[in-house]
This record gives structure tokens, C-alpha cells and sequence, in this order.
């Protein structure tokens, strides 16, 4: 039943038109999109963990947007590029691992962007509650950065993970 | 294979130790590109953020803060620029003559370049904008060169592996 749909997926028009004329786009969406989503939680995650304290934790939250825009752009783009090698993609462990790290990490930057950045004390400190979620979520996204790069150069099978 | 005795300087960063490591191993272009796009989230990250907050996104940021960052933004451009020169070791012929590997590069000087402009034009104003006070115009127009930049060098980068040298 999965592996018909993931077929039918792989052979539809949208995943030939995806392949044939849109893909240096979505792949150039996905980094540029890459680049805002974890670029920016890198930096309020760093706030969280003491770097620049003199920066007031909820004008970061402000970010939060510019966080999400990113994020947006890549759950599309990455559909886009699911559709290609959905079969492949699919029982990847490094695919899996991936989508975790990103499922995760969304919560955490959730957690902390409702808990952490608020109080409009200029110079403030965050618990060490805060800063673990911080090293996490931080832990998180790098996890995704390299299953993400390494599922363009490897299937499950060639690694020794199946 | 006439291109390489016509291009000694390609031949032999080609046979230098760094290139025959990363053509030989399995492991290392892929690790080489993991650190890549980390190096890119790092110094996007921060160069993003200051520049969002120049154009008014987070506006309750101070700005001269912000630039408690750069160093991170270095260690970013440190990495790529490292990764990227293994990258080029390891098939020069490949990035040489790429039409898009140069624009990368030429953006790249450009986006310095804006960095600097920043840097000598504006910075001296930067401890002036404190929370929800507004940039320059000056500042506003550099920041955004910055970003449409820097999408530039990723649009050029991604576009290496779509483009090859004219013949």
C-alpha cells in the first residue's frame, strides 16, 4: 500500500516536472531556506546560552516569523524533492533521522520562543532549563544539516545502516 | 587530455595531497559538505539577523549588540572558505571554467566589499540605534545589497552542480 502510493508519487507528472525544469530552483529554495530556519534559531539560541546578553529576549521572538518563512519554504521545496526519490527517501534511515531532528527541533524552538523569549528587561539572564532546551535544539538542527547532506550522496543501503 | 597540460596551476593543486584525499575518500566530500552548509547557517545567520534588524524586522533589538556575533560569523566564512578550497583541490577543472563558480566568487568579493561599506559608512551611527530606534537610509539600502547578496551566493553555489564550462 505505501510503497503503490510512494510509486505513484515517483512517476507522477509533478514529480517528472520537478525533476525535468523546476529542480536547481527548489534545491537553491531549500538552501536559501535552510539558511534563514537555522541561521536565526542559531543566534537566539546562542542569546539563550549567554552570548550578546545585552540583546532583550523578546525582541528575538520577533524573529520567530523570519524563522517560520524559512521553514515554509522548505517543507515545500521539500516535498518537491520527496516526490523525486520517494521510494529511496522514504525507507532511509538518514531520511528518518532527518525528519525527526526537524520535528524536534521545531518543538524545542516552539518551547523556547513561548517560554524563554519574553521580559523586556534589557540585561537578562535564562535559567539553565532554558539553555539545555538551547543545546538541544541547537543539537537538533545540526543532526539535520548532515542527514540532509548525506542522504544526497548515499542510500541507506551503501553506509551499512540497512 | 589536453587541458591539463595547457593548465600546470589546475594540474598540480589537482595532485596536491587535499585534492588525491578528498577524491579518495568516500567519506569526505559528503562530511566536507555537511560542514559547508553549517559554515553558511552560521555566517547567514548572523549577517541575516543584523541586517533584518538595519531594515526594521525586530526593531526592539539594539544593533551594536548584535555584532557580539561576528565572530561566529567569521568562524563561518573560516570554515567555508577552508571546505571550499578542499572542494576545489579535489577536481579543479570542474570549478575553474564554471560560470557559476565564478559569479559565486565574484559575490562573494562583493558581499565583502558591502560588509566594509557598512563597516567605514555607517558604523560609527550603529551605538545610536538602540531599541526600536530606526536605522539610516544609508544603512537600510547596504543591509539590504547584503541579503539579496548573500541569496545570490547560494542561488550561484547550488547552480555549480547545474552549469558547466563553455569549451
Amino acid at each position: 500500500m505505501v510503497d503503490q502510493l510512494l510509486h505513484a508519487l515517483q512517476h507522477s507528472a509533478f514529480a517528472d516536472w520537478v525533476q525535468a525544469t523546476a529542480y536547481p530552483a527548489v534545491i537553491t529554495a531549500h538552501s536559501i531556506g535552510l539558511a534563514i530556519l537555522v541561521g536565526l534559531l542559531v543566534v537566539i539560541d546562542l542569546r539563550v546560552l549567554g552570548f550578546a546578553t545585552a540583546l532583550p529576549l523578546a525582541a528575538l521572538r520577533k524573529l520567530m516569523t523570519v524563522v517560520w518563512f524559512g521553514f515554509w519554504t522548505n517543507a515545500i521545496s521539500g516535498v518537491m524533492l520527496f516526490s523525486i526519490d520517494a521510494k529511496k527517501d522514504f525507507y532511509s534511515p538518514l531520511f528518518r533521522i532527518k525528519l525527526s531532528a526537524i520535528a524536534l527541533g521545531l518543538i524545542l524552538g516552539t518551547v523556547i520562543s513561548s517560554s524563554v523569549l519574553q521580559g523586556n528587561s534589557p540585561v537578562a539572564g535564562t535559567s539553565s532549563r532554558a539553555k539545555v532546551l538551547a543545546v538541544c535544539s541547537l543539537t537538533c538542527w545540526l543532526c539535520a544539516i548532515v542527514t540532509g547532506r548525506l542522504l544526497a550522496y548515499f542510500t541507506y543501503g551503501d553506509i551499512g545502516l540497512d | 587530455m589536453e587541458i591539463n597540460a595547457a593548465h600546470p596551476l589546475l594540474e598540480w593543486i589537482k595532485l596536491t595531497p587535499i585534492g588525491a584525499f578528498v577524491r579518495n575518500s568516500t567519506w569526505a566530500f559528503p562530511a566536507l559538505q555537511s560542514l559547508h552548509f553549517i559554515g553558511m547557517s552560521l555566517l547567514i545567520g548572523v549577517v541575516g539577523v543584523i541586517d533584518l534588524r538595519v531594515l526594521g524586522v525586530a526593531r526592539g533589538l539594539p544593533i551594536h549588540p548584535l555584532h557580539r556575533f561576528l565572530p561566529l560569523a567569521f568562524a563561518g566564512f573560516g570554515i567555508n572558505l577552508l571546505t571550499g578550497i578542499m572542494f576545489f583541490c579535489h577536481d579543479p577543472y570542474v570549478y575553474a571554467f564554471n560560470p557559476s563558480f565564478r559569479i559565486k566568487m565574484l559575490l562573494i568579493l562583493l558581499a565583502g566589499l558591502n560588509a566594509l561599506w557598512f563597516r567605514l559608512g555607517v558604523f560609527l551611527d550603529v551605538d545610536k540605534w538602540g531599541p526600536g530606534i530606526e536605522a539610516s537610509r544609508l544603512a537600510k539600502i547596504i543591509s539590504a545589497l547584503s541579503l539579496l547578496i548573500w541569496i545570490g551566493v547560494i542561488t550561484a553555489g547550488r547552480f555549480i552542480a547545474f552549469t558547466s564550462a563553455p569549451h
